[in-house]
């Protein structure tokens, strides 16, 4: 309740200057349950953490990257983090109450072999009443961190094939590229407010701007190409933070040899790239991980040298020329790539730009960071790469020394940091925590009432 | 020998009260450690850089704290020169909170120390998000203002404090049923919003605290209340509130207080941390303030509704803030539950509702609940909730 003073007429002279003061936005509408939440994005499927309020993961990973219960409440490693036992949650129900497969620990280790083997991770997993244990033959001191990822999702499926998970909601219905999804009212944590989401993806950030401006959307993307405009149209936006590293990647026999990828590395303009191309929305970098994420970015500076680069050209000799590949759908990384070109020129190297990204010398990728967990996202990124980082445990000075390792030869080379946020109606309250990774925090509400126009 | 010890913790909580900064001692104590293990005892020249957002204040300090340190540890610091080891330190940061980095070079060799030094821990709403709970113990047509449970003869009972009377409650069968009720017997003429507030005074009993009276509440033998004039400040936990008489607010002095008298407030709280205790109220003005012993400071929040309670749930960071929400009086109310995370609030249990506005809100007598009376006007009835805060894993 939200009490005014309340005095009697003695009192009231004492208390005028208070009494005269502004009581901020007094009736407010108070968080209430129910309502859609529409919700676009541009991905080619359902957006991660749409996905995670399906399908919940063993552990989760919280803003501050750190390790969280999910539908595993404890786990310890032994064998020097070669052997990890999860003990799985009791109370847990799969949606559908006449599912012939509930949560188990059996489950849980079926969805660890799956997600395993797109991570790319040779492992032997087993459920043991209700643990599950999980074994490898090298140590992976980032496996708990890594099993928040949404692709360890422990799901069954139904006779349609549709996903049932445990989390706090259901799929009602999934018809490419729109999927539907109702409040989970048996869920075991603590439910959300929403009654219903929808999401709509493979759409444009054009197309994504005017559904938001035309009512039809709550909820949509914004790239770092579009930020700086968004932000001078004084739009809803969520935090801003670097959600995509950018990295040149030696593709073919490590691109020649190590002076001409350093050479190459010291005479990018990184500055000019983020500031022309992406409107200062980012950072320069000299490592995978953003700073926001490790803090140990000074120990990587960005070293833009050209006369050190001639040098090292000068030194590595001979005439060399080499294709640089990109996304040719993404517009931004050919302008990136051209001015690569020029950059490149002058210091003596040749590159040529190909609008595809395999049986190329270089290659310029976009990484998404999905997770704020350093170990964990170092893995990640690299494994985008096709490179693998061995930690020796999941400290920082662990992180960085793997990461030291990656970029050492310069056949990785990371180039900018992006920022990403989200647009969101004004239907929405609650939100000012949203950010790229969590762009629908919890306590999120939605405001029934839906003005579409046409 | 690790010597920094209280000199160091003085330096660095003379700098800031903020429990970050305040903590951060024995991490300034480790990374001088480990600087000085890769350095070895001897001269190494020393720079520091800042690349976090902490203030040239408190950048100032730990520089001078950390070099303290290392010299303790053998090292012998100069600004430059010719040395054969060379250690360049930076303060950074993270999202977790301060990082403090260093390349100790030695020749063609540098080794990095990373020492992190997180702020307290942040519960995520996403995954750490906890629930509250509420049991309905009575309800009643007179309004309550506040409730308590003692313990009689072994017994666990009841008290409420209307307006008028004192009531005493026993459970039977799992409902708690009236047993005695005494009247304040007192000819005061209240303010409206009338507030109350029921404070142990001992074993079986209870002063009851209303604007200008206080009430000696005996729950031993026969059951009563004796009331009188008072203008006695209010127990709230380790600080006492006077009460304007003739308002619903208390008119900002306290004892032993804070140094200076604060603004007028509705309601306080008290959070404890590591090394103080961090009071929040919620100004008659719409400001949330806080104070922790040594520095005043306000929360940048706009929605919370003018009652709010501490309770140790020993979930996240181990007490949260229920929150009223701001309706209007007759509008449903909720509460909400929050952390003070660095100073901020955030949310850690979503809004729990209610049929009807929260008239009052007060922290039980084991500091573990708060007592929230509710209005509900379609029922006309005040009702007496006990709610607490359950962790989710």
């Amino acid at each position: 309740m939200f009490r005014s003073a309340a005095i009697s007429r003695w009192g009231a002279v004492a208390l005028t200057g208070f009494l005269l003061l502004p009581h901020a936005a007094l009736g407010r509408v108070r968080p209430h349950f129910g309502g859609e939440l529409r919700i676009e994005t541009s991905g080619a499927e359902a957006p991660d953490f749409v996905k995670l309020l399906v399908t919940e993961t063993l552990t989760s990973i919280d803003t501050r990257g750190e390790i969280r219960p999910g539908l595993a409440v404890s786990w310890q490693s032994r064998n020097g983090d070669r052997q990890w036992q999860f003990r799985i949650r009791e109370g847990v129900q799969l949606h559908g109450a006449d599912s012939d497969a509930p949560f188990s620990a059996t489950l849980a280790a079926e969805t660890i072999r799956q997600g395993l083997t797109k991570a790319g991770i040779a492992g032997r997993v087993h459920a043991i009443g209700e643990d599950v244990i999980v074994e490898f033959d090298a140590p992976l001191p980032q496996f708990a961190a890594l099993l928040a990822d949404v692709n360890f999702g422990v799901a069954a499926s139904d006779s349609r094939g549709i996903p049932m998970g445990s989390g706090p909601y259901t799929i009602q219905s999934i018809a490419a590229p729109r999927m539907t999804l109702v409040a989970n009212l048996d869920y075991w944590g603590a439910r959300r407010f929403p009654e219903t989401i929808t999401v709509l993806w493979g759409r444009t950030a054009r197309e994504q701007a005017l559904d938001l401006a035309a009512k039809r959307a709550d909820l949509v993307e914004v790239p770092p190409e579009e930020l700086h405009h968004a932000q001078q149209e004084r739009t809803r936006l969520s935090n801003s933070e670097t959600a995509e590293v950018v990295v040149l990647c030696a593709e073919r026999a490590g691109a020649a040899d190590a002076k001409l990828r350093q050479a190459l590395s010291e005479t990018i303009d990184r500055s000019a790239l983020l500031n022309f191309i992406f409107q200062k929305q980012g950072a320069i970098a000299g490592t995978l991980l953003p700073n926001w994420m490790t803090g140990y970015g000074a120990l990587l500076p960005v070293v833009h040298d050209t006369a050190h680069a001639r040098q090292l050209r000068g030194e590595a000799g001979g005439h060399v020329a080499f294709t640089l590949g990109f996304d040719g759908r993404d517009a931004a990384m050919q302008l990136l790539a051209e001015r690569l070109v020029l950059n490149a020129r002058e210091v003596g190297l040749t590159l040529q730009t190909v609008a595809r990204t395999s049986d190329v010398d270089w290659l310029l990728r976009r990484v998404p960071v999905r997770t704020a967990n350093p170990a964990a996202a170092l893995t990640e990124i690299t494994h985008a790469l096709h490179y693998t980082v061995e930690l020796k445990d999941t400290s920082l000075e662990s992180v960085l020394l793997a990461e030291r390792a990656a970029v050492a030869d310069y056949t990785l080379i990371p180039l900018l940091h992006l920022n990403h946020a989200w647009s969101a109606s004004e239907r929405l309250h609650d939100w000012s925590s949203a950010t790229p990774l969590q762009p629908l925090p919890p306590a999120t509400w939605i405001e029934n009432k839906v003005e579409s126009k046409p | 020998m690790r010597t920094t010890s209280l000199v160091t913790l003085f330096a660095l909580c003379l700098v800031s009260a903020s429990s970050a900064w305040a903590l951060a001692a024995d991490e300034v104590e480790e990374f001088a450690s480990r600087i000085a293990a890769l350095s070895g005892t001897g001269t190494a020249t020393f720079t520091a850089a800042n690349s976090s957002s902490a203030s040239a204040e408190k950048f100032a300090t730990f520089r001078k704290v950390l070099q303290r340190s290392l010299q303790e540890a053998g090292v012998r610091l100069r600004q430059s020169g010719q040395t054969s080891t060379d250690i360049r330190v930076t303060l950074s940061e993270n999202v977790r909170g301060l990082v403090y980095l260093a390349e100790v070079q030695q020749g063609a060799e540098t080794h990095d120390v990373i020492v992190e030094a997180p702020t307290a821990l942040t519960p995520s709403p996403s995954t750490s998000a906890m629930t509250l709970r509420r049991t309905l113990l009575v309800s009643r047509a007179d309004p309550v203002l506040d409730a308590a449970q003692i313990r009689v003869s072994n017994e666990t009972k009841l008290v409420l404090l209307t307006a008028r009377a004192v009531v005493l409650y026993r459970q039977q069968s799992g409902r708690w049923t009236e047993e005695f009720s005494t009247p304040i017997g007192y000819g005061k003429r209240f303010p409206p919003d009338l507030r109350g507030h029921l404070v142990s005074s001992g074993e079986s009993t209870l002063d009851a605290y209303l604007p200008g009276v206080i009430c000696q509440v005996n729950a031993a033998g026969e059951f009563r209340a004796e009331c009188h004039d008072a203008d006695d400040a209010w127990p709230l936990g380790a600080q006492a509130a006077f009460f304007n008489t003739a308002g619903n607010f208390f008119n900002g002095l306290m004892r032993p207080g804070f140094g200076r008298q604060l603004p007028p407030f509705f309601t306080a709280a008290a959070l404890p941390y590591p090394g103080y205790t961090l009071w929040i109220f919620n100004g008659v003005d719409g400001q949330i303030r806080t104070h922790d012993g040594g520095r005043p400071g306000t929360l940048n929040v706009h929605d919370w509704g003018s009652d709010f309670a501490a309770v140790r749930s020993g979930c996240g960071s181990g007490s949260q803030l229920l929150v009223t929400a701001m309706t209007d009086t007759g509008a449903d109310d909720s509460l909400r539950g929050f952390e003070l995370v660095e100073r901020e609030p955030v949310l850690a249990a979503p809004a729990m509702e209610f049929s009807g506005a929260i008239t009052a809100l007060w922290t039980a007598g084991d500091g573990a609940s708060a007592m929230a009376i509710v209005h509900n006007e379609r029922s006309e009835a005040y009702e007496v909730f006990n709610v607490s805060i359950g962790c989710n894993q």
